[in-house]
């Protein structure tokens, strides 16, 4: 069984994106393609601001709610 | 012995309300899950024919499928004067007595019951008293890792882990987000998709990984 981690893009331009994801744990940051979440926080607030940090580095930040559809996408800052 | 019928061992029936309460939340990633794992979701609503008979549609995808998942979290009335839903219990005796009367591969057939909570069904439906169920909390996350977890232990090996469906499927989504939305499909258009259609782009999307 193939880990789906790295969904090649159609016609749409690629761009980074970082997706805040629920987790029965907390919320996590989750690069896109990435195999696994690279931090995870005790509220969507704190993983919203960590993920801040990285739309300053070029990401699409993608904000999902905790069914996984989409809160809010917020263009990378640069 | 019956003939086999083609699709039967990958085939998975999905007994569940069809509102959008339901819908959005968890047969999303329900059906995600499933087509993730490599398995063939069938649904009653995967196809419309009003010349057709619901029971024989229902019953027919039941008997070509060897798994079948019945979630039973929402046959509870929730408000006064609202009917209780029996549709679903229905559909899992439908099951149960394909499994026990069929001489066949129907004998082989898996059995998912679903619930919110872990004991609550065992007093509506004292029947299932003896019977393993798995709970979801109307939780997504957890509703994956029920089913990831249920196929594993009916012999599926070497499979992603729950955790890694899951971040998988808010991937897709928004991927199913962006590329809708540059279609011209709106909001109202991708909230309540045609699940034949919602099928399609999961598949189209797992094949391009």
């Amino acid at each position: 069984m193939k880990i789906l981690t790295k969904p090649k893009r159609g016609s749409s331009p690629v761009k980074k994106r970082v997706h805040i994801i629920k987790r029965e744990d907390g919320w996590a940051i989750k690069k896109m393609g990435a195999s696994r979440a690279s931090r995870v926080y005790g509220s969507k607030e704190e993983a919203v601001k960590g993920g801040q940090e990285l739309r300053r580095s070029g990401h699409d930040l993608v904000i999902h709610n905790s069914d996984g559809s989409i809160q809010k996408w917020e263009k990378s800052l640069n | 012995m019956g003939t086999q019928k083609p699709g039967f061992e990958k085939n998975v029936f999905i007994n569940c309300p069809f509102d959008e309460d339901y819908y959005i939340p968890l047969l999303r990633p329900l059906i995600f899950t499933i087509i993730t794992l490599g398995y063939n979701p069938r649904i009653a609503t995967e196809s419309f024919d009003s010349g057709e008979v619901r029971i024989q549609k229902i019953s027919n995808l039941i008997k070509n499928s060897k798994f079948s998942i019945h979630d039973l979290s929402r046959i509870q009335s929730r408000e006064k004067d609202e009917i209780f839903r029996l549709n679903m219990a229905f559909e899992l005796g439908i099951d149960i007595g394909c499994r026990l009367f069929i001489n066949g591969e129907e004998k082989s057939k898996k059995t998912l019951v679903l619930e919110t909570e872990l004991y609550r069904i065992k007093k509506a439906l004292s029947d299932l008293s003896g019977s393993d169920i798995k709970h979801h909390n109307n939780e997504p996350e957890k509703l994956v890792r029920a089913i990831r977890n249920w196929f594993v232990e009916n012999g599926l090996k070497r499979v992603p882990s729950a955790t890694s469906i899951w971040e998988n499927f808010n991937e897709f989504m928004a991927d199913f987000y962006q590329k809708r939305k540059e279609e011209g499909y709106k909001d109202k258009d991708l909230a309540m998709m045609p699940v034949p259609e919602f099928i399609h782009f999961i598949k189209e999307w797992i094949k391009n990984v």
